[in-house]
């Protein structure tokens, strides 16, 4: 079933079929130099999609022809079709007693089939798959089992359910504890659990393998975010909690590892509490001492701080979200501390780091000016609206950047008039 | 750059033979590229209209098409299938049940007699938005096209998150598509395949923690989905009420994206499609002038491949791709012709900045051909990416 036809054995598998040919019409433009194998394949599947027929030599053929372009979304999507109607378990034809064991047998069928559709995906999208239909793919075969809508595993989505699984998160609602999390009691039995478990490592497995290719590969993660956020089980967020770490670890300028780490820490979209937002601003410090000329962890920062004014300044809009504490948070204060104080605090991390590197540049030969963190300290100092002397520095800051970061010279003078503005004549 | 043996003027002549050569045949290798057939004329003929050369058809008439041809290929491509989903039924019941657009390539051969219920030939919002966008470009009324339809099959992509999907069935839903869905509303300037206010939803949903916009909720803000976003709130007239005070956030981390050429997201490589997708965003934002253009351009032509023409993704690369050759174009377009800041204004009513000034500093690395003298790029409307007249042609033809 995930075995190409070879093209030599085509008009045998296929000889009750004309190929049909493409038509492009009498003046066609950006026409392509199609193999005769592409061209030949292609023919029969044109033949064969006219019928509509639903059988394994129609699968196999889309496989020759998604070998071809893996990008065809109408061949996916015939694929899926065609799936769908050999794994639909047909109980009408049996008697009552067997059904139970028939059903099972199905199931196991659907899982094993499902499971070579996943394995046909991977190997059409090869080492760094940058293709949305292979990834759409491992979406529509899991769709139905993550969300916890089928009783057994055989449907396969192909129609337009809604990609946040609308009935998931009304049940996800009542459910959630206070730690944003579901402890797989009431809107999934432990059946859902046996299920889903296997389908998540394989995915976990699978999109931690094409990391080893591309750490920073666009599709595996919002694949990855997908299958995580679906489940939402609280364990599952605290081991991607480690896994984002050891992937900042591995590569601290992996930008996409720092989204992932704040996608976890926040379970997709939620707000943290200010205890938890500061861990997270002292494991950003942490990084950014290790090297401070990284981007993502003065980015991961400043985010942190902004999210949280903003939601001390829309406290009561915000009073029904929910709100994620860490795993091992103590009583927490949220008694909303000046933001100035986190400011000032955070403004010290800098300048802690900032008389460490000074310190080092006695003793190496040159230590380059560190734009990144200056361009934090000036954003930081910004924010403390009041404090005419914090103005004057990070205008002061500015200066140098218009001197030390000259291909943004323009922007550091806009930022210069801002501030400017912002001190007395 | 200015150490390299690249010539830093843009080759007409180059880029002439590379587009139309590209609309005559393209090599094997494009196999991969055949679904999405339609988004390859699409880059080759709005290139061909940047640089020029769709003013007369004798170009095309020597590679053996015609504006004629052309539009009759992409009308070929439209298509409407039945598919049955309570989200199309309407007051007017010729509309139900149908979903129109076009497709993205010919692959499926002739369409059966009952064409309506073969949901197989279904049509995709990304080729629907490029083929209206083509088609005015041509300078084609888009009298064949059945608007009505187009925009009332627009419902049934939309997802209750607010984004869109490219189809009915089997397909992702992201920003991209959200994208698609605002433009063809803007130029067919019927919103009512749109919800708006579910729209802005999704986007808002998509703005990240350092400022810019993601292509789903939760991951990682990135040059393409944040020009959809800002291009379809600029298409919305939402990007003031949508963006906010957060709009400072939004122009640092487009600035902070360049290196000399354009990054994508921070701490990767700079790629010449970004300097349209963040320049463009910029140019949104009336805040390209914030960027050195000089040296964007100058990493921008040392892309440009000499002799054959087009652009290629990475500097010193090989061979050119007609979707990087395009955006390349469309970026030094933006570029050349002005900047935000030459149209913005003082309070007194002067000029923010003398045009003479600003322009010979971007085109000091860029000239125009000696033989040429009057050639230069078309006007660019940045949020649709196809030249500025061909929009207001279209809508001043009684659209």
């Amino acid at each position: 079933m995930t075995e190409p036809i070879s093209t030599n054995d085509l008009a045998t598998i296929f000889k009750d079929l004309t190929p049909i040919p493409q038509n492009d019409g009498p003046y066609p433009v950006c026409t392509i130099a199609y193999s005769d194998a592409f061209q030949l394949a292609m023919g029969y599947f044109r033949a064969i999609i006219r019928s509509d027929e639903r059988s394994e030599r129609a699968l196999r053929l889309t496989v020759t022809c998604l070998q071809h372009n893996p990008a065809n979304y109408t061949i996916w999507h015939y694929r899926r079709t065609v799936l769908n109607t050999l794994l639909s378990p047909s109980l009408s034809s049996n008697k009552h007693h067997q059904q139970q064991q028939h059903q099972e047998e199905v199931e196991d069928m659907s899982k094993r089939r499902k499971l070579k559709d996943l394995q046909l995906a991977a190997s059409l999208g090869g080492p760094n798959p940058k293709n949305y239909q292979v990834w759409y793919h491992r979406h529509a075969i899991l769709e139905d089992i993550l969300l916890g809508k089928s009783n057994n595993s055989s449907s396969i989505s192909t129609s337009t359910l809604n990609r946040d699984g609308e009935t998931k998160e009304e049940e996800g609602e009542e459910n959630k504890d206070k730690n944003g999390g579901d402890d797989g009691g009431n809107c999934h039995g432990e059946r859902y659990w046996e299920d889903v478990d296997f389908w998540v490592r394989n995915e976990l497995d699978y999109t931690a393998q094409v990391f080893e290719m591309d750490a920073k590969n666009y599709h595996a993660w919002s694949h990855r975010q997908w299958v995580i956020k679906s489940v939402n089980r609280d364990a599952l967020w605290y081991e991607e909690k480690i896994f984002a770490h050891k992937l900042i670890n591995e590569d601290p300028f992996n930008n996409s590892a720092w989204n992932h780490r704040w996608f976890v820490s926040h379970r997709g979209c939620n707000t943290i509490s200010e205890e938890y937002m500061r861990m997270e601003a002292d494991y950003a410090i942490k990084a950014a001492e290790l090297d401070p000329y990284n981007e993502s962890p003065w980015r991961y920062l400043l985010g942190l701080i902004r999210e949280f004014l903003f939601s001390l300044e829309h406290k009561e809009e915000d009073s029904e979200k929910v709100q994620v504490e860490h795993d091992t948070a103590t009583a927490t204060a949220t008694t909303g501390k000046a933001v100035d104080e986190i400011i000032d605090y955070y403004l010290n991390e800098i300048d802690t780091i900032k008389n460490k590197l000074n310190s080092n540049s006695r003793n190496a030969d040159h230590v380059g000016y560190c734009t990144q963190m200056v361009i934090a300290q000036v954003d930081l100092l910004e924010m403390k609206n009041d404090d005419l002397n914090a103005i004057g520095v990070a205008l002061k800051y500015t200066l140098e950047l218009k001197d030390q970061d000259p291909i943004r010279k323009s922007y550091w003078e806009q930022r210069e008039q801002a501030l400017r503005s912002r001190l007395p004549k | 750059m200015g150490t390299s043996n690249h010539t830093t003027t843009i080759q007409f002549e180059q880029h002439l033979r590379y587009f139309l050569l590209s609309l005559r045949k393209l090599p094997e290798q494009c196999s991969k590229l055949d679904s999405n057939r339609l988004t390859l004329v699409h880059f080759a003929v709005h290139s061909l209209d940047l640089l020029g050369f769709l003013e007369d058809e004798d170009h095309l008439f020597r590679c053996g098409t015609s504006k004629e041809a052309i539009i009759n290929w992409i009308y070929s491509l439209q298509t409407s299938t039945c598919i049955p989903d309570e989200r199309l039924v309407s007051e007017d019941c010729e509309l139900d049940n149908k979903y129109y657009g076009f497709k993205g390539g010919t692959y499926l051969g002739e369409v059966p007699h009952n064409s309506l219920s073969w949901e197989y030939d279904h049509a995709h919002i990304a080729m629907t938005y490029t083929a209206i966008c083509t088609l005015i470009a041509l300078g084609d009324d888009l009298g064949q096209l059945d608007k009505k339809s187009v925009i009332h099959s627009l419902k049934v992509l939309q997802q209750q998150d607010g984004s869109f999907q490219c189809a009915p069935v089997g397909s992702e839903n992201d920003m991209r598509f959200l994208y698609c869905a605002c433009a063809i509303s803007y130029v067919l300037n019927d919103w009512r395949g749109v919800n708006i206010s579910k729209a802005i939803e999704y986007i808002r949903s998509c703005h990240t923690y350092d400022g810019a916009f993601s292509l789903l909720p939760g991951q990682e803000g990135h040059g393409g989905s944040t020009f959809c976003a800002v291009a379809a709130l600029f298409l919305m007239g939402k990007i003031d009420e949508v963006l906010g005070s957060r709009r400072k956030e939004l122009i640092h981390w487009c600035v902070m994206r360049q290196m000399q050429g354009m990054q994508g997201r921070p701490n990767k490589q700079e790629d010449t499609c970004y300097s349209f997708w963040i320049g463009g965003t910029l140019r949104l934002l009336e805040s390209d002038h914030l960027l050195d253009q000089k040296a964007l351009n100058a990493f921008v032509m040392d892309c440009q491949i000499d002799c054959v023409g087009g652009f290629s993704k990475l500097r010193n690369g090989l061979s050119p791709d007609l979707l990087h050759s395009f955006y390349s174009l469309a970026w030094l377009s933006l570029s050349t012709t002005s900047t935000s800041k030459e149209r913005s204004i003082n309070p007194d009513g002067s000029n923010m900045n003398s045009f003479d000034d600003t322009t010979n500093a971007k085109n000091e690395i860029i000239q125009t051909q000696q033989n040429k003298t009057n050639m230069s790029l078309s006007n660019l409307h940045s949020a649709l990416g196809i030249r500025q007249e061909r929009v207001e042609m279209y809508w001043n033809n009684g659209a």
